[in-house]
């Protein structure tokens, strides 16, 4: 996030998309309420409709896949009526005659036809967005899990700096960071291509800093991202897989793919709490311990590094991530000795500009927020506040790109996949925990009661979803919450595998990541539903089966 | 205070005492034990609030004779005269100090207080149910505006189970929130007004209006009013006043006085 989560508090204007915020970011979600209540405005475009639509001033449920176009048209309107921030356009960016030229061909009646979305809608959001300033843009994995995921996150990028909201308090763009520590993985180089900090492993001056620090020469090529790891294996030119707590038997794309590389491996370790699904078809696992039996440090969505603390000492034969990967190194030949994660915590402090300044002691229990330079630097709350990072903000005129696969005669269906609030991720923590796993026992299809009319599908009934990678089954929930020819399936449960359905090829060409969020595919009845069949409440007719059941 | 609590531990007034102490600028609930005298140096009284009896019944649950202290709010002195009538303490292994007694050498707080007020903006006085107001505010509202308001304030639940987890006198094995024949789950919101009235009917004879449920909410749902309601038709229809007095009855709707001759449990043999 560029700005702060209590900034948003205070914002004008609150633009949603591509994020079902009360499900996946409650406290986040809690913001938005508070803001609301105290006269802020919400826009919230989503191709589903969420719970917080239900507070917007504007919803509207773009189709899948039509962000560019539908931030282009917001974008074209802005300039149209002079709303855009002049001065701050002149002061700060460059290249805005590019983005001018390129959204001056999205009018109104051209983004409306491309993502379904009425004029009126797009005049409003528009409108709502550039007068009611400081505006926030909050986005999640609906900008982000696309082949266009880097083109939407730069629309989002110039609609806010359009209109000034860069740089400002209670602004900004905001992306939702999915796990607790997701932000500090990448901060501490967990990312192919960077050392901590985003130093580039490519860049010689870097290199040669890390290379002295740690006493051996290094690599000065990126490694692979995972989805690159994949045909890598396939291909026999990668031969061992070391994943440390991640579970891509079910977040990667393309499941049958990905088994079929797996088995050509000819080592799989797997570094894990519990026994997922991939950890069970590993040659060796290694048991780490949890958060509550560690000391560490997470940095969590707003760039605010926080410390953990041991509750308890670690269970059974675990240990701490730190303590395997240590030993790990020291066996392989490269001796790794910390007395403790503070010591580790310290000497990746000396060698990332951003994390300078903190210590263990200047943490607290609060955090700070990087960057954070020196040793009496207070945080960043917002970042670019007097300038860009790169010194002016730039401008990228982008076009509408369709999505890789878009429905046709065979595969009939846009499928959207996704989270719901009782589980995370691959459900490995909260499907064992009898409290969350009591909300949804189970992986659900949801799909509209018109095209659950014409399927004469009930509410229940087993449904087989085919794409061009394979199918699954999955009970059918009719909910008008779907647009009409969309489907919609979450991702947590092994036994509805949902990325069996999706692509690994369809990837953004540079951030590389899949396109979760749109795939197109047919469905079948695959039974009738097993339990009782609610006749009483007409469910032939599921839009009455679905007014009699309420907000449902 | 800390000389008193020092006392009571050394002398085995009591086995662990139950208050605030100070973590970098927050207050957090801690518990003192004979075993760490100097942490009494730490002890505070917070300026947040929590339910430190809820601590005090899982504690109570694993040893039964344990003897607790616990610095107390007037709120908390209500919760723990519920929790006793309900026997989910023994309050003859409860003792307490008073909070906002002089004696105590700190500062009389509010009992009102919230750590974080909730602070109604324009909107929600527009369209929802105003945390502060009185319950008969609230039903100065004509039925469907009532409604529509009560219905705002409950959509935004996204169902985290804060107020019952915060509860003090939240104490069911069985919770009929998580009662699939009863409430539905799945979606967000969760079903509405069902959850939220479900709650409401079981918070009859246990709710002390300690207002932590409304502090916990993430959605700022008018929880505290919602149950003050309750509590007023209580008191108007079974004069009932919950948590006043430790010698009362445990709250039933079928009254206090057993009106018909109890039959033998073995009548068959």
């Amino acid at each position: 996030m560029t700005n702060s989560i209590a900034e948003i508090e205070d914002a004008g204007c609150i633009f949603i998309i591509g994020s079902n915020t009360t499900a996946c970011h409650p406290l986040i979600a809690r913001r938005v309420y508070r803001a609301k209540e105290k006269g802020a405005k919400l826009i919230v475009a989503d191709p589903r409709r969420i719970q917080l639509s239900r507070f917007a001033d504007v919803a509207v449920q773009h189709r899948l896949g039509s962000d560019v176009a539908l931030l282009n048209g917001m974008m074209h309107l802005i300039i149209a009526n002079g709303w855009q921030a002049a001065d701050y356009i002149q002061e700060r960016t460059e290249d805005y005659a590019e983005l001018e030229k390129t959204v001056r061909e999205y009018t109104p009646e051209k983004v409306a036809a491309i993502t379904g979305v009425s004029v009126d809608d797009i005049q409003h959001m528009a409108e709502i967005y550039a007068t009611n300033s400081p505006a926030a843009l909050l986005y999640a994995m609906g900008i982000t899990q696309h082949t266009t995921g880097v083109d939407n996150v730069k629309s989002c990028c110039n609609l806010a700096m359009l209109c000034g909201n860069v740089g400002v308090a209670g602004g900004g763009v905001n992306p939702l960071r999915g796990q607790n520590n997701v932000q500090g993985a990448c901060d501490m180089g967990g990312l192919p291509n960077v050392y901590s900090g985003y130093q580039l492993v490519n860049d010689i001056k870097s290199n040669e800093k890390f290379a002295k620090a740690w006493g051996r020469p290094l690599p000065d090529k990126p490694g692979l991202p995972v989805t690159a790891m994949i045909p890598a294996m396939l291909e026999g030119k990668l031969k061992a897989l070391y994943v440390i707590g991640e579970n891509p038997k079910l977040s990667d794309p393309d499941r049958n793919h990905l088994n079929h590389a797996l088995e050509k491996l000819d080592f799989l370790l797997v570094q894990d709490i519990f026994l997922s699904e991939t950890a069970q078809a590993a040659d060796v696992v290694l048991a780490a311990c949890s958060m509550a039996e560690k000391e560490g440090t997470f940095t969590n969505t707003e760039r605010r590094c926080m410390r953990i603390r041991k509750a308890i000492d670690p269970l059974a034969d675990t240990l701490p991530d730190w303590q395997i990967l240590c030993r790990l190194s020291s066996a392989l030949g490269y001796e790794m000795n910390y007395a403790d994660p503070e010591a580790i915590f310290n000497e990746m402090a000396a060698l990332t500009p951003s994390y300078a300044g903190m210590t263990y002691a200047r943490l607290g229990l609060d955090g700070l927020q990087w960057p954070c330079p020196n040793a009496d630097h207070p945080g960043t709350p917002y970042l670019h506040r007097h300038q860009f990072a790169r010194g002016k903000g730039k401008f990228h005129a982008i076009g509408f790109l369709e999505p890789a696969e878009l429905p046709d005669d065979e595969f009939p269906y846009f499928l959207t996949t996704g989270r719901m609030f009782a589980h995370f991720h691959t459900g490995t923590m909260t499907r064992i925990s009898p409290n969350l796993n009591v909300e949804q026992t189970t992986g659900y299809v949801e799909i509209h009661p018109d095209d659950a009319l014409a399927e004469e599908i009930r509410d229940g009934d087993m449904l087989t979803i085919a794409s061009r990678r394979g199918e699954m089954e999955a009970p059918a929930r009719i909910t008008p919450t779907v647009r009409p020819g969309t489907l919609f399936l979450p991702m947590h449960f092994g036994e509805n595998p949902t990325n069996i359905l999706t692509s690994a090829e369809a990837l953004d060409p540079i951030a590389k990541i899949p396109e979760f969020k749109v795939s197109a595919v047919k469905i079948r009845k695959f039974s009738e539903q097993m339990g009782k069949i609610p006749e009483e409440t007409g469910a032939a007719d599921p839009v009455e089966a679905d007014a009699a059941a309420g907000s449902r | 205070m800390k000389a008193r609590v020092r006392r009571w531990l050394e002398e085995g007034t009591v086995d662990v005492f139950i208050g605030y102490r100070q973590v970098d600028g927050h207050p957090l609930p801690y518990c003192f034990t004979r075993e760490n005298l100097d942490a009494l140096d730490g002890l505070i009284n917070s300026p947040a609030r929590y339910a430190l009896e809820k601590i005090a019944t899982h504690l109570a649950s694993r040893q039964p004779d344990l003897k607790i202290g616990i610095l107390s709010l007037d709120t908390n002195r209500r919760a723990l005269n519920v929790l006793g009538i309900w026997n989910q303490i023994n309050p003859e292994n409860i003792t307490t100090v008073d909070a906002d007694d002089a004696a105590s050498g700190v500062a009389t707080p509010d009992d009102m207080r919230t750590f974080e007020p909730v602070v109604p903006g324009p909107y929600k006085q527009q369209v929802g149910i105003d945390n502060a107001m009185s319950p008969a505010d609230a039903e100065a509202f004509d039925q469907s505006e009532r409604f529509s308001r009560w219905m705002y304030e409950f959509e935004k639940c996204i169902k985290c189970y804060g107020c019952r987890n915060i509860c003090p006198v939240c104490f069911c094995r069985e919770c009929s929130l998580e009662h699939r024949d009863l409430i539905g789950t799945g979606p967000l919101p969760p079903d509405v007004p069902i959850f939220h009235l479900v709650r409401a009917v079981h918070m009859a004879g246990r709710c002390i209006d300690c207002g932590l449920c409304e502090e916990a909410c993430p959605a700022d749902i008018s929880l505290r009013l919602l149950y003050r309601k309750v509590n007023q038709i209580l008191d108007n229809v079974f004069e009932y006043q919950t948590g006043s007095d430790p010698g009362q009855p445990p709250f039933s709707l079928l009254g206090n006085q057993v009106t018909l001759e109890p039959k033998p449990l073995d009548a068959d043999k």
